[in-house]
């Protein structure tokens, strides 16, 4: 084969792909994007409605062991004092004076009750207001039970270490839930670079069979050829969005563990990623072959991407078992979904990143996703040969069974 | 050595026999026609040559060997059904087109520019494709397929969507393809400009050739041996004419066999009384020819 003629067909594909608007909308406004609506939650809790300080009236009697003002403190949103007033009236008129943003009278029969009565301006207590005084009664009923440890009272559990059996490595609850969270993030990234890199092979297909540059190009080089470099240009424009957004992700995680306390323990789970990075490539190969085949047979564009939408459900229903995976990662479900090419990137990231995954597990899933990429490219550079002359028309079935039967023969 | 040489090739798809043992030759310095009705075999034949179909039997020699790889570079295709990547600019549709036919991109950005410039397109080299009227797309079109320098230009329908203006320049450029000594096969149902252009033709009709020589063999073969006349006076009763034709004015004097054309002017001229303004020995147009082909006809 010549290299330069699939090299010159590469190279043209990923100039031609990465400078589109699309691609780099994508690619570049996927992390922005995420990176604003993280933003905007932080400035929703952070610079939200809140309260500046609150007043309590204290009819029961439960808040005598208090002091007088009780700060309660929140992680993301700023400290707020409860002042404790001897009677209502007082509490109303520093409401009148703006002092405080409103205050809640605590019945003699609370304790058989539970009722408060809350008193603000805008009729009722705010979220934010209802969530400080939950916290203010939790320090006045524990400071009645001498005995307490009010801090675990508030707070049963503060951490909880996991293991799996045979190991000595703790889990932090935090990381816990980065291993849960990580696998399914790049799982996300891992299925639309590979479908949507794939999704550009078929697309450019077709349209070469609808603007029939497709009989210069079959004239130019030999199908196999042809397929080659567009897989490999195309597969480096996915490589290319894949890395952006990986390294987004990774460059973020580094940030954000460097400025936030309780992130400073979390270590990223580099298993997930090197099965993300081995698998990258035959996942890749098998899509595209098998959306090139797709782009071969069909004659428009919107016909070919009903055909991929079979592809691509196969490859993100890993989602749907969700939960099965994660009760129970080395069960029947979870190793077939590993095992099955169209499944198994996903899932296996999934499961190496929740348990010990038996190494000729990991071996036997790469094997047979490297040998199913090849049955696809396979069958593409058969139908493409057959399929890349057929203007205005999809190939029969029978014609695509004659195809594969074909051999090396050109099209019929 | 020929360029081109087609040995009773045929192929068939799906039990129906498109083409049904061809074969032709093509020269050096050479511009060969190729005719035919729709659905004849042409397109199959070309595709044949340039080995996007493999033929069943028979044997295709493309530049003295059968074709591989290294000779689809020496080729040049503008193919019936055509297009091109209309979302790119020109200049980069064109250098893209000629890189995969080998050439050096540089080398073919210069190329490129040069032939826009000579058939008056060099404004449009940054435009994009689609922004293009179809006429300038077929000379960009055209220029794809000459810009590497193919030995063999194989052509069809190249003067489609073109006006009198572009089509001469067209035309200039596959003389000047073949004064270079390369060799052109031009299919075209422009039956005036295969007149006008070509040293051979062939024709062929439900898979097979029916015609193939020089086009003044192939109109000897059609000739009616009559002579045409127009003029004032009377035609009849001229020694060695079989029979007298009249339409739109014209006369067409049948000649008896042995009759030449050169006895009958001088026993016109004889005549007194009859004025000839025009004596022309009847040969039929290729046009004329096609269409008695097609419904059977097989000349003398």
């Amino acid at each position: 084969m010549s290299k330069a003629k699939w090299w010159t067909i590469a190279a043209h594909e990923y100039a031609v792909h990465a400078k589109r608007k699309g691609f780099l909308i994508a690619t570049f406004g996927t992390p922005l994007l995420l990176a604003a609506i993280f933003a905007a939650i932080f400035a929703f809790i952070a610079f939200g409605d809140q309260s500046n300080s609150l007043g309590v009236v204290d009819q029961a009697g439960i808040t005598q062991k208090l002091p007088a003002t009780v700060t309660i403190t929140d992680t993301l949103r700023k400290d707020v004092a409860v002042i404790r007033f001897d009677d209502e009236n007082l509490a109303k008129a520093a409401l009148s004076k703006q002092e405080i943003d409103g205050y809640v009278v605590i019945p003699s029969d609370y304790l058989q009750t539970g009722a408060l009565r809350g008193v603000a301006d805008e009729g009722n207590l705010s979220s934010d207001a209802r969530g400080r005084f939950t916290d203010y009664l939790q320090k006045a009923l524990i400071a009645n039970q001498p005995s307490l440890n009010d801090q675990r009272a508030l707070e049963p559990i503060d951490q909880v270490y996991n293991r799996k059996p045979n190991s000595d490595v703790e889990t932090s609850e935090g990381q816990g839930v980065l291993l849960f969270f990580a696998p399914y993030m790049f799982g996300i990234f891992f299925f639309i670079a590979v479908f949507s890199s794939s999704a550009y092979l078929m697309t450019a297909l077709v349209e070469e069979k609808e603007s029939r540059v497709m009989e210069i190009l079959a004239t130019s080089l030999r199908p196999f050829e042809l397929m080659v470099g567009k897989i490999v240009g195309l597969g480096l424009v996915g490589l290319t969005q894949i890395s952006i957004w990986v390294g987004t992700a990774l460059l973020a995680f580094t940030i954000a563990r460097a400025n936030i306390e309780g992130m400073a323990n979390l270590t990223l789970p580099t298993n997930v990623l090197l099965i993300g990075a081995v698998m990258f490539v035959p996942a890749y190969l098998m899509v595209a072959g098998a959306l090139g085949a797709i782009g071969a047979s069909v004659s428009a564009v919107q016909e070919g991407q009903q055909f991929s939408g079979i592809i691509s459900i196969l490859m993100i229903s890993p989602v749907w078992f969700i939960s099965m995976i994660i009760e129970n990662p080395n069960g029947p479900l979870a190793l077939f979904l590993s095992l099955f090419p169209f499944t198994a990137p996903i899932v296996m990231m999934q499961r190496v990143a929740l348990v010990s995954v038996p190494a000729w597990q990991i071996g036997l899933s790469v094997l047979l996703l490297i040998g199913m990429a090849f049955v696809m490219i396979w069958l593409s550079a058969r139908i493409v040969r057959v399929g890349m002359l057929r203007y205005g028309k999809r190939l029969t079935w029978t014609e695509i069974r004659r195809a594969l039967s074909l051999g090396g023969q050109h099209g019929e | 050595m020929a360029m081109l040489n087609v040995v009773d090739v045929k192929k068939s798809f799906a039990g129906t026999q498109a083409v049904r043992g061809v074969s032709f030759n093509v020269e050096p310095g050479e511009l060969f026609g190729v005719l035919g009705p729709n659905g004849a075999g042409k397109t199959t034949t070309i595709r044949m040559i340039l080995d996007i179909l493999r033929p069943d039997s028979g044997s295709i020699e493309v530049l003295g060997g059968p074709m591989d790889e290294s000779k689809k570079n020496r080729i040049g295709y503008l193919p019936e059904e055509r297009g091109l990547y209309r979302n790119l600019k020109v200049i980069d549709c064109m250098v893209y087109l000629a890189t995969l036919k080998g050439i050096e991109r540089n080398e073919a950005r210069k190329r490129a520019s040069a032939y826009l410039e000579r058939v008056e397109l060099g404004h449009v080299a940054q435009k994009k494709v689609s922004e293009l009227s179809k006429g300038m797309q077929q000379k960009v079109q055209f220029g794809t397929t000459i810009l590497h320098e193919p030995d063999i230009v194989i052509i069809d329908e190249p003067f489609e969507a073109l006006d009198p203006v572009n089509t001469r320049m067209v035309k200039d450029l596959l003389f000047d393809i073949r004064r270079e000594g390369r060799a052109v096969l031009m299919c075209t149902h422009q039956m005036h400009l295969i007149e006008e252009m070509c040293d051979r033709i062939v024709m062929f009709n439900r898979g097979e050739i029916v015609l193939n020589g020089t086009l003044r063999d192939v109109r000897r073969r059609f000739a009616p041996n009559a002579v045409w006349v127009e003029g004032n006076g009377s035609f009849d009763n001229l020694p060695g004419i079989e029979s007298v034709q009249t339409e739109n004015g014209q006369v067409q004097l049948n000649l008896q066999a042995g009759t030449s054309p050169q006895s009958v002017f001088q026993a016109l001229a004889s005549r007194g009384d009859t004025s000839i303004d025009r004596f022309e020995v009847a040969i039929p147009s290729l046009d004329d020819i096609f269409v008695r082909v097609v419904n059977g006809e097989r000349g003398q």
